[in-house]
């Protein structure tokens, strides 16, 4: 179980900041109070579904539990934040800086989605996942999924060309 | 600018984020062995901020045992009330019939049975029972004459 949560450990890093709308310490709250419950037993993976799709699901369970019971300690969560040695600056390439720019730009524009669009597009452009995959993950219809995706898909198109614009504009 | 080339477009933003993501990605090692030593209910304090506690194992142990004690509670709850139900239950097979319910239902079947019968008569009729009452009948048209009724002079006023 902990060497299938380790190989998943990217990918569901990645997912709990998109349930945490971007917000990287709650992410990581969220996802060891994940791995927590998965150890302890309180989530049972029972495999009716696949092994990603179980444990994203009770990622984004989790991170609405969370999110329901920690809105008062988001100061104590940005302290960690900054205290992580994930975010010492440090002088980046030409290259890296650009692609930095560009995360930051889709994490502003993903921000600005509603919370199924958001799902279900991260679920399908980061995550590389089917929207069957995505629609179970998000405990949808398939038909209910497609049209997040479709409005979300539109919605992210125009966020990023109105960034684009007001980047050349200045 | 084409759907493809829009979603091209997307595939290369979100590859940029999927690296970034993955280089901010906490230590998984490090992850797993706290849930491991909370799982195995290893004491922690928790952590208090901004008047908020953060609930380590030890709280959730105590949430464990709140929830059992309102199990508790709720089953002692619906056994008293049972309990209640059960000696209302007995109270009324024992005490029986009520006498007056009793006295009230022989009234109802001795009128039935008057009232069935023709019998019964109501305690005020006779108060209806006057001198001369027979009198005021009309009597029928072609009929015999009671007896001792003037019918000589009834045939004289005829011709």
């Amino acid at each position: 179980m902990e060497t299938r949560l380790a190989e998943l450990h990217a990918a569901s890093f990645g997912w709990a900041c998109s349930c945490c709308s971007w917000n990287e310490a709650d992410a990581e709250d969220v996802l060891q109070t994940a791995y927590l419950k998965v150890i302890s037993g309180r989530a049972r993976y029972d495999g009716r579904s696949a092994f990603r799709t179980w444990l994203f699901g009770v990622i984004r369970h989790t991170a609405r539990e969370v999110s329901r019971a920690r809105r008062s300690q988001f100061e104590r969560a940005k302290r960690m934040h900054l205290g992580s040695d994930a975010h010492v600056e440090k002088p980046q390439p030409t290259a890296a800086l650009e692609a930095a720019e560009l995360a930051e730009e889709l994490r502003r524009a993903l921000r600005e989605l509603p919370d199924r669009q958001r799902e279900v597009i991260d679920l399908v452009f980061y995550q590389e996942m089917t929207i069957r995959e995505a629609a179970e993950v998000m405990e949808v219809s398939i038909g209910s999924a497609r049209v997040h995706y479709d409005r979300g898909k539109k919605r992210l198109r125009a966020l990023l060309s109105s960034e684009s614009d007001s980047e050349e504009e200045r | 600018m084409s759907n493809e080339k829009e979603d091209g477009r997307l595939e290369a933003a979100f590859e940029a984020l999927r690296q970034d993501t993955t280089a901010r990605a906490p230590d998984v090692h490090r992850m797993l062995d706290v849930a491991r030593s909370d799982a195995e209910g290893a004491p922690r304090l928790a952590v208090v901020d901004g008047g908020a506690a953060h609930d380590g194992p030890g709280t959730d142990g105590m949430r464990h045992g709140s929830a059992s004690r309102q199990r508790l509670v709720r089953f002692g709850g619906w056994v008293s009330l049972a309990a209640a139900a059960g000696a209302a239950g007995l109270l009324f097979v024992e005490s029986g019939v009520d006498p007056a319910d009793a006295e009230f239902e022989a009234l109802v079947a001795a009128y039935s049975t008057d009232a069935a019968s023709g019998a019964w008569r109501s305690p005020t009729a006779a108060l209806l029972d006057v001198p001369g009452l027979d009198l005021g009948a009309v009597p029928s048209v072609g009929g015999v004459l009671p007896a001792g009724s003037d019918g000589g002079a009834a045939a004289g006023r005829d011709s």
